[in-house]
């Protein structure tokens, strides 16, 4: 069967390995365990045209002062996610600066922006505007909330559709 | 030096037992072999049941983090000096679907090339402090927000003040004086913290 790597992408605390947890275990926790290091899991998906292919999901650590991503992990990804905080606006210019980290390795691979935490709308504090301009250039952005499970199975299904045809 | 031989032998394997670690060595036709005597741990089995014996494995497949550093490893085989290169920590599952923190080496020993998968002994504790770090990170990015969210109204009570006090009677100039105060409080605290950019490794 064919093997697809994904990155997950993003700041601290945004909610990457509750987004697999979700995905490939249907769980949630509300205690955010910081992620040391890297685990990788793995997902069956069926594609549109009815053939499958193992999702090989990398979780990595979050991006920041502590730890720095090393770019060796993200050779081979045939996609990855950028995952921002929608409560957090930094995590949004964590993402955008991962992003060209990512294209300058991997290169013009198919990618997801997702904004996690949008079950907490409250409290969301990305700014749309900045949001259109990404649009703009043809980003993919999409909602998730990896506590409701919303959006969650959609964000992995576009970049896996995409992985398919790119 | 029989008796060294089999002293040895047992010493390593009491170590590796110890340290939870498995021993490979690179073969010069790809692939590794565990290195004899050497300890097997259980969630090696686990991940890579085709392990025992000393035949050739296919590792990567087990441990697909290994992909990525043995790109590093190779680097440091081929240049032809002793050396080590250390992977960061990476966590697979053990046979209870239990998550085991580990970390590999890679040596080069007088031409030899070896891999040492261990057991990762001290994740536990730098996850507890990058987890504090991280914790007091986002602490501060709540207060920075609470503060932020403060500073409208304060400033449109301070200009208030300001119209209401333009008398020079005392009451009026120390009114004047508190909300100066004021503003240089708010102007010295925390702004929004910068956003990490990011480098490369």
């Amino acid at each position: 069967m064919m093997q697809k790597k994904i990155c997950m992408l993003g700041a601290f605390a945004v909610g990457k390995t509750s987004l697999v947890a979700r995905y490939v275990r249907s769980v949630f926790s509300d205690r955010y365990l910081t992620t040391v290091g890297v685990k990788v899991d793995k997902k069956i998906v069926t594609l549109e045209d009815g053939g499958e292919t193992t999702l090989m999901l990398w979780d990595l650590y979050g991006h920041d002062d502590f730890q720095t991503v090393r770019t060796s992990y993200l050779r081979g990804a045939a996609g990855y996610l950028l995952v921002a905080d929608g409560t957090r606006q930094q995590t949004l210019e964590v993402a955008r600066a991962l992003q060209q980290t990512a294209h300058d390795v991997v290169g013009n691979v198919p990618f997801v922006l997702v904004l996690n935490k949008a079950d907490l709308e409250s409290e969301w504090q990305v700014d749309e505007r900045a949001l259109v301009r990404i649009a703009e250039q043809g980003w993919p952005i999409m909602r998730t909330s990896a506590k409701t499970g919303a959006g969650v199975e959609d964000a992995f299904s576009r970049l896996a559709r995409d992985m398919a045809i790119a | 030096m029989l008796q060294d031989r089999y002293a040895s032998d047992s010493v390593l394997n009491d170590l590796t037992t110890a340290l939870d670690v498995i021993v490979l060595e690179a073969l010069s036709t790809g692939g590794f072999q565990r290195v004899e005597y050497s300890h097997v741990p259980r969630w090696f089995h686990a991940a890579f049941q085709d392990a025992a014996g000393g035949r050739s494995v296919a590792l990567q497949q087990a441990f697909p983090v290994l992909d990525a550093f043995l790109k590093d490893a190779d680097k440091l085989w081929a240049g032809g000096i002793d050396g080590r290169a250390d992977s960061e920590a990476f966590v697979i599952a053990d046979a209870d679907g239990r998550d085991v923190p580990v970390v590999a080496t890679a040596l080069a020993v007088r031409g030899r090339k070896y891999l040492l998968i261990q057991h990762d002994g001290s994740y536990h504790e730098r996850q507890k402090i990058l987890q504090s770090a991280r914790d007091h990170a986002l602490e501060h990015e709540r207060t920075v927000k609470q503060v932020n969210a403060l500073r409208k109204p304060i400033a449109a009570l301070l200009r208030a003040v300001d119209d209401q006090s333009t008398s020079d009677s005392p009451s009026g100039t120390a009114v004047r004086q508190h909300a100066s105060a004021l503003r240089s409080l708010l102007d010295e605290l925390p702004q929004t913290p910068r956003p990490v950019t990011a480098k490369h490794r």
